[in-house]
């Protein structure tokens, strides 16, 4: 299943990177390819099963003193 | 090498001839060969060379094609004009002065519609459209009569969109024939007909008919615009035209409307709407073409409104059905069965017991079948047919059953989606609802109602961003438009639809005043005793 | 942006109310009813007091800049490089947002209707239909919007209205007993749900405001109803099963369709009000979701923000599988860190440029 759906996810970034380039829109082409890998990779990484950290414990973190504040 | 070549060749002959037509020449005989030639001397090309005037010294000669023009219009209108009755009528010396051909054209020919021509490649087109083509001895110019007049299946009941009430009229495959259809239909000055010919080979007349003061001339300038970037060789149905000015070629359903009714087109056309008449078709294209408007008959506006607004509704039930109901049933068994009762859980589960497959696989395995025979009863010879209904029916319906291949339920369901897909008073658009059915069986299999649900989701979507010619496809649901509720899903009385749909036609909206029928203007109640 | 993109008063209304009881009509009955126990309507009726404020002060500040979305507005308030910074965690807001909301839809089905299928997968799902619909546009997802409320309000006005009958109203008593502290805790729980996060909604609309008086009455009308709803819902399903019952479900509305029972002919309805739920989830979903698109792709300077959409919803996926371990998780975390982190955005946020437009003012009036 999720070697369909990596393959579908390539399919579709490749169309519509080739569409960016045709139209000479290499920068926004160039933040496609950035932003898809950079999702892809924690997809991955996530389905490997490999730890990743939480951005909600980060806001976590930063409201942690409002919270015992208001406490 | 060669083919290159003469496509090469090919290119530069034909420009050359746009840039220089070929002119009609003073010698007759040489103007008839250069025709024959470029007819490669078929054989239905008729060609009748006389002598007319008192010492018979002009020599004349009559190009058609035949099969295409009117016989009888040849030979009493022109043939029996020009060789014998011109002896007999004195013509003043003033007429012939001016030389025979102007005497031809001005005294002789009882005909309607006549033209002039100049170049021979003018003379091959109206030939082979039908017209009559005169040449005289010695003149630059010939006489192109209408004559077109070719066997034809005639006006008849159309075979599609049947109605129980209403006009049993339909379009035919002459473009005459149905514009004079429309113009009976609507006597108003302001129903414009503008004509140009499409296909490079073909060169089919296509018609472009619109009520001009109702009709958003955005909407005609986009039409004419869109017919206008067709570069196609040929064109021999409506269909082509269709597929070549839809906004959106990758979607399942039709953003034109066609019809073979006049009726139909015709109250299309006081609504706002443009029509596109294509010859050779009988089936005429209107745009913009609405969702909402796949649901609605002709019929309606002829039933009492009341149950008008009922067969409406039951068509959008049928919709849903023949969208979902195979689905719906995997769904239920496969995923959900505690929403099913319990009893009926029961009876479904004991004849499912022996079922082999799926239900993916048993759903699959009768709509196919149904759509192999549904695309079989088409072809069919009408002789065959209820054979194969039979066989269809009873062998493949009831034996799938007791050999165990599909429970019962199944059988339910498909007849039920494939009654319900009838409904639609489009063909175009069951096409569609047949085509989504099989995504749905797909979706309802993997993730239930879930799936379905989603599936409607994304069709939703799909829906309202299309358009036709600009106008939302879903409106008047989406954009929502509170004053064309009137006529969407509700049909109200007649005096209640005073306005037109406000997307289709931005600028004049008010119809007619419509009137409730005030109590003075029915009979007083005592008169009839 | 796309300028040409439009959508009128009818289908921001119809996007408010989706957005308000878009997650708190399956979600606040139960946390309510943990915070403030019996009196859980009345945190409602005081949320609703409270956000019409907050609305009126939303479309105070829309029609200061009836041309600006967020993004402008903090370019224009706060310079280029702080404007930037704030961009940035709004959009990393929006799509915290929409990854909590993802992982709640997908969760959902996975505890209540599909228990076999990979919560990944209907993640997946999901999140590809709102890609889909975002990249056709916020024009087409609002008329899509005009087309599903109807069911939406009718099949919830059906759940509750039948429910009312089975009211007992023993299970409110004794009103006030938690004190006004919780009651104002669970109001403050329900707005960090239904309304602070209603900013995004400024960058789908920004010029929202032309007819400027009916526009603000018909938006606070959406505004109400949707609470209403909310508030409707938590007052049947608090007094229909009691609080000791649902403060122990994840989802009391469903549990309510699911013992609903008329006389035999109407039961087992619950799935009408999961479709109903993932019918508000999903435009909630999608609104979020082009909120983070469209401010990322104007921060970028992306020619159009389509091109965005489909790398940022792989992204929203792999978050949604990884922003909450477990429903013990989420709720918790909503309970300490969300309300903060939405008041932020919803409240502060807002203030916030309420007073630098008005410093802007004084400073170009003197």
């Amino acid at each position: 299943m999720w070697v369909i759906l990596y393959g579908v996810i390539i399919a579709i970034s490749w169309i519509q990177i080739r569409g960016l380039w045709s139209q000479s829109n290499k920068r926004d082409s160039l933040i496609y390819i950035v932003t898809m890998s950079f999702s892809l990779t924690i997809l991955i990484l996530f389905q490997l099963g490999v730890p990743i950290p939480n951005p909600l414990e980060w806001i976590s973190v930063v409201y942690d003193p409002v919270h015992s504040f208001f406490q | 090498m060669k083919k290159l070549f003469r496509l090469f060749t090919k290119k530069e002959n034909s420009e050359q001839a746009e840039e220089r037509p070929t002119l009609i020449d003073q010698d007759l005989p040489q103007n008839l060969t250069f025709i024959k030639n470029s007819l490669g001397e078929s054989t239905d090309l008729v060609i009748r060379k006389f002598k007319i005037g008192e010492k018979r010294t002009v020599k004349m000669a009559l190009v058609y094609t035949d099969g295409l023009v009117n016989e009888s219009t040849v030979h009493e209108s022109l043939l029996e004009t020009l060789m014998s009755d011109v002896r007999q009528t004195q013509l003043s010396k003033q007429a012939l002065d001016k030389g025979m051909y102007y005497t031809v054209r001005d005294h002789v020919l009882t005909i309607g519609e006549l033209d002039e021509l100049e170049t021979l490649d003018d003379v091959l087109l109206h030939v082979l459209s039908g017209d009559t083509i005169l040449f005289l001895e010695g003149e630059t110019k010939a006489l192109c009569v209408s004559t077109r007049g070719w066997q034809d299946r005639g006006v008849e009941e159309p075979s599609t969109q049947a109605v129980v009430r209403g006009p049993k009229d339909g379009f035919t495959e002459t473009l005459r024939t149905n514009t004079a259809l429309l113009r009976r239909k609507i006597k108003d000055p302001n129903l414009w007909i503008t004509t140009q010919a499409i296909g490079t080979k073909t060169k089919t007349d296509v018609a472009v008919v619109y009520m001009n003061g109702i009709a958003n001339d955005k909407i005609v300038k986009e039409v004419h615009k869109r017919l206008n970037q067709i570069n196609i060789d040929s064109l021999l149905d409506s269909g082509y035209v269709e597929e070549l000015i839809q906004d959106e070629t990758y979607t399942p359903f039709p953003t034109v409307y066609n019809s073979e009714r006049p009726d139909s087109i015709a109250a299309g056309l006081l609504e706002g709407r443009v029509a596109i008449i294509v010859d050779g078709s009988p089936f005429v294209l209107l745009v913009p073409a609405l969702f909402m408007q796949f649901f609605q008959s002709p019929e309606d506006y002829y039933q009492r409104s009341d149950f008008a607004t009922l067969v409406r509704i039951i068509r959008f039930i049928a919709f849903f059905l023949a969208l979902l109901t195979p689905s719906a049933y995997i769904a239920l068994t496969t995923y959900h069965q505690e929403m099913i009762p319990t009893s009926l859980l029961i009876n479904l589960s004991s004849q499912r017991e022996g079922v082999p497959f799926p239900a993916l696989v048993e759903a699959l395995i009768m709509e196919v079948t149904f759509e192999i025979l549904r695309e079989a009863g088409v072809r069919l010879p009408k002789a065959v047919g209820s054979a194969i209904s039979i066989v269809g029916a009873l062998v493949l319906g009831q034996a799938a059953v007791e050999a165990g291949l599909v429970s019962s339920a199944m059988i339910i369901v498909v007849s039920l989606t494939a009654i319900s897909s009838f409904v639609s008073p489009s063909f175009d658009f069951a096409i569609s609802i047949r085509m989504l059915r099989f995504l749905f069986m797909v979706l309802a299999a993997t993730f239930g109602l879930f799936g379905i649900l989603l599936g409607l989701i994304v069709l939703a979507l799909h829906l309202a961003s299309l358009r036709s010619f600009g106008v939302p496809y879903l409106s008047p649901l989406a954009p929502y438009i509170t004053s064309d509720q009137k006529d969407t899903i509700l049909r109200f009385p007649r005096w209640g639809l005073f306005t037109r749909q406000r997307l289709i036609n931005q600028k004049n909206i008010d119809r007619e005043d419509m009137h409730k029928p005030t109590a003075t203007s029915r009979p007083p109640k005592g008169d009839s005793s | 942006m796309n300028g040409k993109e439009e959508i009128n008063v009818r289908q921001f209304m119809v996007f408010l109310f989706l957005f308000v009881i878009g997650t708190s009509i399956l979600l606040s009955p139960a946390t309510l009813a943990n915070i403030a126990r019996e009196s859980a309507w009345i945190s409602v009726v005081s949320a609703l007091i409270i956000g019409t404020a907050f609305i009126l002060f939303f479309l105070l500040i829309s029609i200061w800049h009836p041309e600006q979305n967020i993004v402008d507005l903090n370019r224009l308030l706060f310079g280029k490089w702080v404007g930037t910074v704030f961009s940035l965690l709004f959009i990393l807001f929006a799509l915290v947002s929409s990854a909590t909301v993802l992982w709640t839809i997908g969760h959902f089905m996975v505890v209540q209707v599909l228990h076999e299928t990979p919560q990944a997968f209907i993640h997946i799902l999901f999140m590809f239909v709102v890609i889909y619909g975002t990249y056709l546009g916020i024009e087409t997802v609002a008329r899509a919007g005009e087309l599903f409320f109807p069911y939406v309000a009718v099949l919830l006005l059906i759940i509750l209205v039948f429910s009312i009958p089975s009211i007992d109203l023993n299970y409110i008593k004794p009103y006030f007993e938690t004190g006004i502290q919780e009651i104002f805790k669970g109001a403050w729980f329900d707005l960090s749900v239904s309304t602070f996060p209603l900013i995004v909604l400024f960058m789908v609309y920004p010029k929202l405001v032309q007819d400027k008086k009916k526009v603000v009455k018909k938006v606070t009308l959406a505004y109400i109803l949707g609470m209403l709803t909310i508030l409707a819902a938590t007052f049947i399903t608090t007094s229909v099963l009691g609080v000791a019952y649902i403060s122990h479900h994840l989802y009391p509305t469903y549990v309510l369709a699911k013992t609903l029972n008329i006389e035999g002919l109407i039961q087992r309805v619950e799935v009408i009000i999961a479709v109903s739920w993932i019918l508000t989830i999903f435009f909630k979903l999608s609104l979020y979701f082009y909120a983070a698109v469209t401010a990322l792709s104007q921060v970028l300077k992306v020619k159009s923000y389509r091109s965005l959409t489909f790398p940022l919803g792989i992204f929203v996926i792999a978050l949604s599988l990884i922003v909450y371990p477990s429903s013990i998780y989420a709720t918790e975390w909503n309970e300490t860190t969300w309300i903060y982190y939405s008041a932020t955005f919803g409240v502060l946020y807002p203030l916030l440029i309420g007073v630098a437009t008005f410093i802007r003012k004084m400073f170009k009036r003197s």
